[in-house]
């Protein structure tokens, strides 16, 4: 058993599964999504791609990429979230909820392909 | 350029999840914590306000309680995150400071520093490979007739008695 393999298989699937419970719900519903939920989402993200750094193997850069992706796109929910909250009379209205939603989810798919590739690198070991 | 990247981040890595560990901790549980405006209504801090107040905070800026006066619970968790953050800003800083010194990043930067120097030269030159007795008399004589050459040695010492 592997510590550091361990440690980041733990937060890559965690970001994933932060993030799918943000994204499940009505898309521009407010009430079927927290904020907390993607705050968590998103540092778990930043930490997953702050365990890539400087990993020169093949799959550790893809994994890079694909992280930084989906931090990117919750950074960018992130703050769609915070204009439409302080500059709005009543707190978030379900076209940018929609927004932060999906923006959510297409990070969704970066965790997603993290998480696959995970797997692919991990069946590749042989005994 | 790539080795240089590759020894600062991996150097950064820990440091770097301690900070992020450290401000996610103290913003979310800035979030929590109930104040009490003027008015004596209770209030809780938006992420925005409590990002950017942990944000002057960790690096001791220091711009105040905002946007009101804070309850003595908010003050208690910000005396917590003052010591946390100053401690983890130390640590980063410190890693830094060390990589610097680092005798592998050094060797990264002068091979880097050569490799520069190497590719700036754009007249045709002679490469000698050790510096001993036969490497002087050739690189004096190819000196002579105006020649160009690049000395590599082993040896440190050898190569830093050669006057230019």
């Amino acid at each position: 058993m592997n510590f550091e393999k361990v440690v980041f298989a733990f937060f890559i699937i965690l970001a994933l599964s932060l993030n799918f419970g943000f994204f499940v719900g009505d898309l521009s519903d407010p009430t079927h999504h927290h904020f907390y939920e993607l705050f968590a989402a998103l540092v778990v993200s930043l930490i997953c791609t702050l365990l890539k750094f400087g990993d020169r193997t093949h799959f550790g850069s893809t994994v890079l990429a694909s992280s930084l992706v989906a931090d990117l796109q919750l950074i960018a929910a992130a703050v769609v979230w915070w204009y439409s909250a302080d500059s709005g009379i009543s707190g978030v209205d379900s076209a940018s909820m929609a927004s932060i939603v999906s923006l959510s989810g297409g990070a969704l798919v970066a965790n997603l392909l993290s998480v696959v590739l995970l797997i692919i690198e991990t069946s590749q070991i042989r005994k | 350029m790539s080795d240089i990247f590759f020894l600062v981040l991996r150097r950064l890595r820990a440091p770097l999840i301690l900070l992020v560990s450290v401000y996610a901790v103290a913003t979310f549980v800035m979030t929590l914590i109930p104040g009490v405006d003027e008015d004596g209504n209770v209030w809780y801090m938006s992420f925005f306000h409590a990002f950017y107040f942990v944000s002057f905070m960790g690096t001791t800026i220091g711009f105040g309680e905002i946007p009101y006066a804070f309850s003595d619970a908010q003050r208690a968790w910000v005396l917590v995150c003052i010591y946390i953050s100053v401690s983890a800003w130390l640590y980063a800083i410190g890693s830094m400071l060390n990589l610097l010194q680092n005798q592998a990043f050094r060797q990264a930067l002068s091979r880097k520093a050569f490799e520069r120097s190497i590719n700036r030269i754009d007249l045709p030159f002679y490469l000698i490979c050790g510096y001993g007795e036969t490497g002087a008399l050739i690189n004096e004589g190819l000196a002579e007739l105006g020649l160009q050459t690049i000395i590599i040695d082993y040896n440190p010492d050898r190569t830093s008695s050669i006057e230019i």
